[in-house]
């Protein structure tokens, strides 16, 4: 897919997760806004499709620790086949599975999510499991930079590059801002990419809005755990939401719902020229 | 021929592992002197992941999503209660093959101090759906747990205590989850683990033969309907264990008890909800929790009278 219209996916996409937070009246307009272009490009230029419709045990896996951004996901595996309308229909309605956080029981969705911290170590069982069973799939993980605060993280980090496992792909979505607070850009004690770097791993750092770059940086080979720290806004498209705090978990006024969707059809009319 | 319960239940282990290339087992840095034919020999199963027991959690889960069948190894406030949240969410929530193995029930790791007790972990184990919990008390029923624990394909958790212990079990009382060892009389003594041992000594000596003792082998899901079958004819129910007295087999019975309308009357001897602040030997440590045997003997003398 060319990288026109991957934006233009990834633009789309933002408009649907916005009229369906407007609809239901909860979700994470923030965090999903931020890591959409790297789940755009995970989803329609890495992966084999074929193989996770099938739930082959060949299909690379997608562990996701930020779970809160699920709507960004469903509406992928809806535009690609995964999820049925009438089953898209029914999130944030009683007695279904497809909700705020991520359920195994879904096709294409491999954990249950919804504490932060989890998605790396079971990245590393999952990719340990590959080298036992001789094959050949590729672990991604996307977790939250503010979630990067988790202890368990950083004995997963530890186990990986110490036991060698390179069939593992981590993308943090660094957009800068946890619930509470702005985390800090001149913390030059602890800067994520120096983290990973100094537990063993090849680091990459990318605009995480740059398809570009995401696929390039998706594609890197290395014989060590990879970690690709994706810089990014919370937030992202609409103007009065990127970079606020409120956004974490805010759902629109009618007015904010309006002045949002509006710019983000521009983007998409942008994105059709 | 009796052996170590740690050595019964590794033994049949490394037996079922040598046959089936799907079982891996992590330590959490924990070690007993028959895993080592399991590290040497079979070093492909055998992951070694460090005092990092949230990883190995989560590990094992993934590598159960990968189809394996995971076998997980610490002290017993390690391996629960330090990656609880992990367990719940990663293990149970998921209904993944994998059985947490913990060694130290009760006081057994008395003199490492209350950090090394395993007095709450079945309080907690217990809420967790799709959990069953194993606590074996002999060689038969530690080996007969890793076997179960291996047949089950969903999440177990198994607590192990140290050393060599009166045999009790056979494998028919495993597999129905609990030893009845009489079922005559009107009081009923219904204990776990090391406490089984103890309280049979304590009877014995004591002479007293009016009572019907039963041991659970399977905590959770308990044998309800022969529970209940034998606990109907009873009019007195002793619980006894080296738990605290809070949401242990003294909580499953009362719980039991009042579910099911009986009117026997229920004594609870556990440990009590207190602090431990200072270093003892096992049966030191119960009388500090307020758990003396001697007064299970008084009660039951009263009763009787």
């Amino acid at each position: 897919m060319d990288i026109k219209t991957l934006k233009l996916k990834a633009s789309e996409n933002r408009l649907k997760v916005l009229e369906k937070v407007a609809e239901v009246g909860r979700g994470h307009l923030g965090g999903t806004f931020s890591c959409i272009e790297i789940l755009t490009c995970l989803y329609y230029e890495i992966l084999n499709l074929d193989l996770i419709k099938l739930n082959s045990n060949d299909r690379d896996r997608v562990l996701i620790g930020k779970g809160h951004a699920c709507l960004g996901l469903y509406n992928i595996f809806f535009d690609l086949g995964l999820l049925s309308l009438e089953k898209l229909d029914e999130f944030g309605t009683n007695s279904h599975s497809l909700g705020p956080q991520l359920n195994y029981k879904n096709l294409g969705i491999e954990t249950n999510t919804g504490s932060l911290g989890h998605a790396i170590g079971l990245s590393c069982g999952l990719a340990l499991a590959a080298r036992l069973n001789k094959k050949n799939y590729k672990v991604f993980s996307l977790v939250g930079d503010a979630e990067c605060d988790e202890g368990s993280i950083w004995e997963s980090v530890l186990f990986a590059s110490q036991n060698k496992i390179n069939n593992i792909c981590v993308i943090v979505d660094r957009n800068w801002l946890s619930v509470t607070k702005k985390i800090d850009r001149l913390d030059e004690v602890s800067p994520l990419e120096n983290r990973f770097k100094s537990y063993g791993w090849e680091t990459i750092i990318i605009d995480g809005h740059n398809c570009e770059e995401i696929i390039k940086a998706l594609k890197t080979k290395s014989t060590k755990p990879i970690a690709i720290i994706a810089d990014t806004i919370k937030g992202k498209g609409v103007s009065f939401m990127e970079s606020g705090i409120k956004w974490h978990h805010s759902i629109p006024t009618k007015n904010e719902y309006l002045n949002a969707r509006s710019e983000l059809e521009n983007q998409i009319l942008k994105n059709k020229l | 021929m009796n052996s170590d319960t740690r050595d019964s239940f590794f033994g049949k282990l490394y037996e079922l592992a040598k046959a089936d290339k799907d079982i891996i087992f992590i330590s959490a840095d924990a070690d007993t002197f028959t895993l080592k034919q399991f590290r040497d020999n079979l070093p492909e199963q055998y992951i070694s992941a460090g005092v990092a027991e949230q990883n190995v959690v989560l590990m094992a889960a993934g590598l159960a999503m990968g189809g394996k069948k995971v076998f997980i190894y610490s002290i017993i406030p390690f391996i629960t209660m330090r990656c609880y949240e992990q367990i719940k969410v990663n293990i149970c929530s998921m209904n993944l093959d994998v059985t947490i193995v913990g060694i130290g029930a009760g006081y057994s790791f008395s003199w490492e101090g209350p950090t090394h007790h395993g007095v709450q972990d079945l309080a907690l184990m217990r809420t967790l759906p799709t959990l069953s919990i194993f606590n074996p008390n002999d060689s038969v029923s530690s080996e007969q747990s890793a076997l179960q624990a291996y047949t089950i394909c969903s999440p177990c958790y198994v607590r192990l205590d140290k050393g060599i212990f009166p045999k009790i079990y056979n494998e028919e009382d495993c597999k129905i989850g609990l030893k009845i060892f009489s079922n005559k009389n009107k009081i009923k003594i219904i204990t776990t683990g090391y406490t089984t041992h103890l309280i049979r000594d304590l009877l014995n000596k004591n002479n007293l033969k009016e009572i019907d003792i039963i041991d659970l082998f399977r905590v959770k899901p308990i044998n309800e309907s022969l529970l209940i079958s034998s606990l109907m004819e009873g009019d007195h129910i002793i619980t006894l264990e080296e738990n605290s007295k809070i949401g242990g087999i003294g909580s499953i019975i009362c719980e039991l008890v009042a579910d099911n309308k009986m009117t026997a009357k229920i004594h609870r001897f556990a440990l009590d909800d207190t602090l431990l602040e200072k270093y003892g030997d096992r049966i030191w440590l119960m009388q500090q929790s307020g758990l003396d045997l001697n007064l299970i003997i008084s009660k039951v003398k009263e009763i009787i009278n």
